[in-house]
This record gives C-alpha cells, structure tokens and sequence, in this order.
C-alpha cells in the first residue's frame, strides 16, 4: 500500500513537472506579450517593464527561474495586478471554486443516483423513461446554454433568485441560495451520467444469483435496493467520481463567469486574455495537481470499498 | 446564325445566368457589380481605377483585422459587403483576440484594421496629434511634414481661434490623405437607476463620483466599472475602469464638472496666467493625505517627475512629456540611457542594425560613452552610423529632471512651465496622469502601495478593501477638504466584464450603475427605459490603413474605399444604438470647432 502511494505522488511529481514544462513552453509562443497595450510607448519602456519582471533574459534561464521557484512555493508576481503576487490572487478564488465544486459534487451524486436507482428499480416503466429523458436532457444541455436559461426562469420570470453572486455566509437562506443555480448548472451534466452509470451498475447487480436468493428468502424490496444491491452497484459510480470531482472544481469557468463568481476559472480566463504568465502557470498548476490526486483518492477508495481489488 | 429551338434556348440562357452568378465568375471582368448608388460610389469607382485596379481581379488579397467582438464583426461584415456592391472587390475579414490584435496593430502587421479613440481631454488636438509621425499611437505608418508642421504651429499658437483654425486645417490634410477611414462616433449607453443623483450624460462618459448620491446616501452605492483595475496607481493606470475608480480616490488641482466637464477648482484655490500663456502659477488649499500631511507642491513635482520617468513605462506618459516645458526632452534623455545600454550588449553581427537607429535616440549625456563604442567599432557600417551619432548627440537638447517644467514655488504653490500655450491645460490639470502621488507610500511599498492597507489618497473617498475579481469598496474620506459636500457614505465598485452578467445584476438591483447594455437590448431600452441613458461622446470609430503596404500607400485607393462606405446605412441598420456617421475623425460638439469633412467632390456623400 505504502509503497503503490510512494510510487502514485512520484509518478505525480513527474507529471506536473512534464505539465509545468509544456505550458511555460506553450504560453510564452503565444503571440502577444503582457505588456502590448492600446497606447504605444517608447521600445525601451517596454523593455523596462519586462526587466522588471525578468521577461528580458533568456528562455531557458527564465524556465529554470519559474521551475525553482515553484519548488521553493513561489508561484512569482502577477503582470495583471501589479503589486500583487499569484499565490495571492488565486489562493482565495481557488477556495470558491472548490465549495462551488463541493456544494455541485453532492449535489450531482444525491440526484442522480436517485434518478439511477429508480430508473433500475422500475425498469422499463415510466420512472426509467423520466430518469432518461432527464439524464439525455442533462447531458445535451451544455452550461453556458443551461445557465442563461435558469436564469431567465428563476429571475427574470419567476422572480425567486438573484442572477447572480456568491453567498458571503453559508448560514442564512438568503445568502445560501445564491450558490443553487450555479451549483445546479454545474451539476446538471453529471447528475446526467451517475443517473445512466447508477442504472446500468444496478440493473447488472439486481440479475445476480445473491439478489434472486434474497428477494425469495423475502427480503423487502426497499432493502434489497439500498442495502444488497446499491453496494455492489455504484462501483461504476465510484469510478467517475474521482474524475468528477476534478471536472467540478476545474470546469466551473464557464459557470464562474456567467454568474459573476469570484473563482478561480474567472482568474485562469482573464489571465489568459492579459497573458498573466505567472496566473496562467499557478491555475494550471492547481488544476493538475488536483487532477492527480483525485485520481489517487478514487484508487485508494476502490481498495476499501471492494477488498478484491489490491493495491500494490 | 444558327436558329436554336426554344428550349436549348431557354437552356442556354439559364445556363449563362447560372455561370455569371456562381462565385468563379462574379468577380468583375469589365463592368462594375451594378449601377453606382450615387455620386460617392460613382467617385469611389473612378479613384480604384486610377489607383490602377480597373478589374477586381487585379485586386490582391486583403485582410480587414479586428478585435473578437460581436460588434465589430457585424460592423466589418457590413463594410465587406458594401465594397464587394460598389466596388466589386473583395475583402477577408480576420479576427483576433485583443493582444494579438494589438501586437499586429502595433508593429505595423496589418492591412486594413479597426480602431477606436477616445478623446483624452475636450479637445480636437487628442484627435489630430495621434497622427503626427512622433506620434507613439498612430499605428499607420503614415507620415507627412506638412501635417505635422501645422500641428506643431497650432501648438504654438496663443490665440484660441486661429489655434482651432490651424488645427481644423491640420485635420483636413489627414481628410486629403485619408491614412484611416471615420465609420462613425460612438454613444454612451449606459444604465442608472432614478434614485441616483448626481450622475450626468456628458461627452467623456466620465463620472466624478463626488456629488453622486444614492437615496440619503446611506446604502452603498454600487457601481459597475466593466473590468478588473490592473492597477490603481494613477501614473500607471490605463484605461476607463481605473478611470471611474481613482476620480473617487484622488484629485488632481482641477475637478471635471460632472455635466460640462469644465474644469473646476480642486486641490488648486485659484492660480494665475502668464502673459505668454505658458506659466501657470497654482495656488493649493489646505488638504490632507488620508495619512494625516498635508498635500503640496512637491507632492504633484514628484507625481509629475514618476509619470515620465521612462524606467516606470506609463502608458500614458505622453499627457504629461508632451506639454510641459523640456517634458519630451527629458523622457527621450532617459530612454536613450537604456538604448545605448542595450546596443552595448548586442552582438557585433546585430549592432549594424541597431546603429542605424541610434542617431534618433541619442543623447548629449551619452556623447561621452559614444565616443567610447566608436573607437573601439571594426565593422565600417555601423562606425559610420556610431559617427552619426556622435555628431549629432551635441545637437540634441539634453535635460535634467529638473529642468521639466514643474516646480514647487513653496509648499503650497505650484509653478507650471509649459511647452507652448496649451489653451486647455486645466483640463490635462484634472487628468489622472496629473495627480499628486504620496512620496512615502511609494517608496515604503513600492509595487504594494496600492493595496488598501498601504495606499494614501486625497480624494472625497478612501479605499477600504480590494478583493480581485470582485469588488473594491471605498468609504467617505472625512479628512477629504471639501467632505461636507460629499452626501454618499459609501461606493461599491463592480468589476464585472461580462455585459450581459452586469445587465442581470442591474436588472437584479445589485448594481445601481452599469456602463455598457447587451447589444441585443439597446433598440428595446432606446424606446424609452427611464433608466438608459445615450450622448454622444468623444470616441470615433475608424478603420486605419497600414500606409506602408501595398496597395494602401497610395491615397486614391484609401479614398475610394472610404467612399465606398454607406455610413447613414452602418448607424441606422446595423448599430441601432443611434451612433452618428462620421466623415471627420474630430467628433462633433467640442466648442468653437468645426471638423473640416470629407465627402465626394462631385456631390454630397
């Protein structure tokens, strides 16, 4: 176990230094500099402004610098904001993008495995047709489509939520429900697929020998579902959470912008729009480096749920 | 000839109108797509003929660069089409995101590009001395003497008229040689609720949030600035959203008026005028940093000296380098320090190159380790450009910091050495490139100096908390010299870039001023939403030719396709947001001038 964890973070490590690499690389080709503004100024101030930031020297000099520095755990200054540093700048979005995450990951689980196990439970029957039909509904609608949409419902129609905003406390309902529509617009594709992985896990268990020889031993249908089948059933569900929760915090940039949420994804957009290298480089570093730990966490959670699977 | 039976000839015929119409054959071989609309085209027809392109197919490939936006694209979609009709020739429309946009605009890698500019101060000389050949913002390539002569004499002139006068026949040369083309002036569109008093429509869509008071002035007023600041440093700030934010904060020895935008007193009581026009001596009041000292003189020397310093690289260093007395002599001084530092570092093989430049740049100062590179030289080109040079450093003016013409006469009066008369100093003098800046804060903090723990101000609010990507609110400074006038407790600034995510807010009550509507709004809120309001602003939109590629360099051909554009038809059918069509790049309603226009010489256009 030590040893797969050892081998997992080290393999981890190489992956964010190939990571890092490539998209210092990338960012620095891309046409246009931190400093191109509207107005022209003298050659020689541009060139000020990039030796304040140690943009003039060499290439491999700089990626040597930047690669130091993130071992060191310093993410470097930000172009954008000047003055400012890009640990500090991201650091507090990163925690909105993550309750935003968290608050879509339960979300996501708790109805679609509902819509899956009902959809199992009555197969065939009309609740499986709902639960379908939400779940293509789900999958198709992409958020920045379904975010306008439930806007335009729930605030310019029905009048019952705001269009926009974070909650500044998580104890009120006033300020609680400002994160429901873009947790749901976020959730919503999600939802869609544990709904489909939910069903298609169940219904495989519920035609297993153990679950006939329970159901004719008499055993309530209720706890047949939850208690014999769900375990054994959600393992695919299981799966795609790790991806998901990675999918949730990384992917609310599109969501975080419609909805004026102060996240993350706000920063990662608008840096790669100023060529910000420093913000660019600190959200990809974020974003992978949760990537690979998802990952990990989902390995490790198979172990535990099903003692067949060994880690080594 | 061969009598054909009715039907192959109905065959024929459809068939040659099939080919006419398919794609390979449209491009015109002799005769123009259809009749001209009228006499402009009928010119514009003539001059793209003269210009040599009697077929389209002659004519090369053309790319029209823009920015990515909705906007623009309709607008240069619009134009595509009008000079495909009127003239027959085709255009390829390019969009790029905003840096590489600018990187393209910038070094000159362009054809035909989009542009806009907004007037800096109320006056057509914002307008008209982008395009002189120092210009850093021209962008066109263009250069002429005789425009810059008049320029420049414009600029000496003390008698406002005849300074218009001179300007207006500046403007039209640029009209004669058409570098770029005017589509059309732009309109605020902005939002704010009636409970809001003491925002006014005035045409540099600035609001100076002094007299602004929501209500009693007890709920925060909240204000949509459209994008994140970059910086609040008012030397380093660039564009509108630090704008509307550092009115707030600081203020300068003048104050816009927040309807005429005629300059007021502020931090200056009252001042005097030189009989040459060209020293204004001001008079501060009694006022206070929000750390407690008092502001002076010394404070707008150092504010000044930092704006043109050349190592900070302002973008905005021309509004001050140009006006005052020994301002651009000192900024060139400067730069060139670094020119010559850089020449020293290139390699031999790069310096012929780079020599060639060299002569421009430097200064007397530098004459000294010149001589020191031009012994030393092997290579025969570059010595000879280094010897240039040499000769012509004793030639240039070169000048101290000390020497820019700003002063403190003593601690609460400011002398002002100018260039030449510069009739609407007291406009520049309310500019933020003209603030007083808190020596101790910057040399304390350095780059941190404007974060809300650190920064000092002197304006009728003071910053309380700056969250990135969010919001900035500021408080009412109660240490601000003229506090009893300020009703409004506190503001809220917004930084939300999305237009339509602002529009929900506003429509949400979360926001009590946005800048800017979704397009797709503006005909609805037009027809009479008491809250949208429109002027006309000083903001020209124009198309800019890089006059140094083919075949833009030749000015018949940039007439003709300035001709070809049916402006009434752009501003009524495609923008809708009642924007006027421009034939002049100086917009209307500046005081006391007229733009001279272009139209087609044998009718009106």
């Amino acid at each position: 176990m030590l040893v797969f964890l050892a081998r997992r973070l080290l393999a981890g490590v190489l992956t964010l230094f190939a990571i890092s690499t490539l998209s210092f690389f990338i960012v620095r080709f891309a046409p246009g500099s931190p400093f191109s503004s509207e107005r022209g100024t003298n050659a020689e101030v541009r060139r000020n402004e990039e030796r304040l930031y140690g943009y003039d020297r060499p290439l491999p000099e700089q990626y040597a610098r930047n690669i130091l520095g993130y071992l060191c755990g310093n993410l470097g200054p930000s172009t954008s904001h000047r003055g400012r540093d890009v640990a500090e700048l991201i650091l507090p979005s990163f925690g909105v993008s993550v309750k935003l995450g968290a608050v879509s990951f339960v979300l996501a689980l708790a109805s679609g495995l509902l819509l899956g196990i009902l959809a199992s439970a009555r197969q065939n029957a009309w609740p499986d047709h709902v639960a379908s039909s939400v779940a293509t509904l789900g999958i198709c609608l992409p958020n920045f489509l379904l975010g306008p949409l439930l806007v335009m419902v729930f605030f310019t129609w029905l009048g019952w939520l705001e269009p926009t905003g974070w909650p500044q406390g998580w104890t009120s309902w006033t300020e609680l429900k400002k994160v429901l529509l873009p947790a749901v617009t976020l959730s919503c594709v999600h939802m869609a697929y544990i709904s489909r992985l939910g069903r298609a896990g169940m219904l495989d268990v519920l035609h297993k020998d153990f679950i006939r020889t329970a159901r004719a031993k008499g055993v309530a249908e209720p706890a047949l579902l939850l208690k014999h089948a769900l375990k054994n059933g959600i393992t695919p569900v299981l799966t795609y959470t790790g991806p998901m929760a990675a999918y949730l915090v990384t992917g609310s940039i599109v969501v975080e912008k419609i909805f004026a949420i102060p996240g993350m994804g706000t920063h990662f957009i608008a840096s790669a729009i100023n060529r910000d290298y420093g913000i660019i480089m600190g959200c990809v570093l974020v974003y992978s480096t949760l990537v690979i730990l998802f990952n990990l966490a989902v390995d490790l959670l198979y172990a535990v749920m099903d003692p067949r699977v060994r880690v080594t | 000839m061969i009598p054909m039976p009715p039907t192959s000839r109905a065959l024929f015929l459809s068939l040659a109108l099939l080919l006419a119409a398919s794609p390979g054959c449209s491009k015109r071989k002799t005769a123009w797509p259809g009749p001209a609309a009228n006499a402009a085209v009928e010119e514009a027809r003539k001059l793209l003929t003269e210009a040599g392109f009697e077929f389209a197919n002659d004519f090369p490939e053309v790319e029209l660069l823009y920015n990515t936006n909705e906007g623009h694209k309709k607008i240069a979609a619009a134009v595509q089409e009008m000079w495909r009709k009127n003239l027959g020739i085709e255009v390829k429309l390019r969009n790029t995101e905003w840096k590489v946009y600018l990187e393209k605009l910038t070094k000159l890698d362009y054809q035909v590009a989009r542009r806009g500019w907004i007037g800096d101060y109320p006056d057509p000389n914002t307008f008209v001395d982008l395009f002189t050949s120092q210009s850093g913002n021209s962008n066109t390539g263009w250069s002429n003497a005789a425009f810059d002569a008049k320029v420049e004499e414009a600029r000496r002139t003390r008698d406002p008229k005849a300074r218009l006068e001179l300007l207006g026949k500046a403007e039209a040369m640029l009209m004669e040689d058409l570098p770029i083309i005017p589509l059309y002036f732009y309109v605020s569109q902005s939002m704010w609720r009636s409970e809001v008093k003491g925002l006014h429509d005035n045409h540099l869509n600035v609001h100076p949030i002094k007299d602004v008071v929501l209500g009693d002035g007890t709920k925060p007023f909240v204000m949509n600035v459209g994008a994140e600041p970059q910086t609040l440093d008012p030397n380093l700030q660039r564009g509108q959203p630090e704008h509307r934010i550092n009115i707030a904060l600081f203020e300068g020895l003048t104050a816009y008026h927040p309807k005429t935008l005629e300059p007021q007193p502020a931090l200056a009581e009252r001042w005097t005028l030189s009989e040459d026009s060209k020293t204004w001596t001001f008079h501060l009041r009694d006022a206070k940093w929000t750390n407690g000292r008092a502001v002076t003189a010394h404070d707008f020397v150092y504010g000044w000296r930092r704006q043109i310093n050349p190592a900070l690289g302002s973008d905005y260093a021309h509004i001050v380098m140009d006006f005052l007395k020994n301002g651009k002599a000192y900024y060139d001084g400067a730069a060139a320090d670094g020119t010559l530092t850089e020449f020293e570092k290139l390699a031999p093989e790069k310096r012929q190159e780079a020599a060639r430049d060299l002569p421009a740049q430097v200064q007397a100062r530098h004459a000294a380790r010149l001589k020191t590179l031009h012994e030393s030289e092997t290579d025969a080109a570059t010595k000879a450009s280094l010897a240039r040079a040499l000769e012509e450093a004793p030639k240039r003016k070169d000048v101290p910091v000390e020497e820019v013409g700003v002063r403190a006469v003593d601690d609460r009066t400011l002398g002002v050495d100018l260039e030449s008369p510069t009739p609407f100093f007291l406009h520049l003098a309310a500019f933020f490139t003209y603030f007083p800046i808190p020596r101790e804060a910057v040399e304390k903090h350095g780059d941190k100096w404007t974060r809300p723990e650190n920064i000092v101000t002197n304006g009728p609010f003071r910053l309380k908390e700056w969250v990135p990507q969010s919001h900035l609110l500021a408080e009412r400074n109660p240490a601000y010299w003229d506090a009893a006038q300020v009703r409004q407790q506190q503001v809220r600034f917004l930084t939300q870039d999305n237009v339509n995510t602002a529009y929900n807010m506003f429509r949400a009550g979360q926001c009590d001023y946005i800048d800017t509507v979704p397009l797709e709004f503006v005909d609805k809120l037009r027809g009479g939403d008491p809250d949208f309001h429109s002027a006309p602003i000083l903001n020209t939109y124009f198309y800019s030719f890089n006059v140094k590629s083919k075949p833009f360099d030749d000015a018949r051909l940039r007439r003709s396709l300035a001709l070809a554009i049916d402006r009434e038809t752009l501003c009524i059918h495609v923008l809708r947001g009642g924007q006027k069509p421009a034939y002049s790049m100086v917009p209307p309603g500046l005081e006391g001038y007229t733009s001279p226009t272009f139209t087609s010489k044998t009718g009106s256009p």
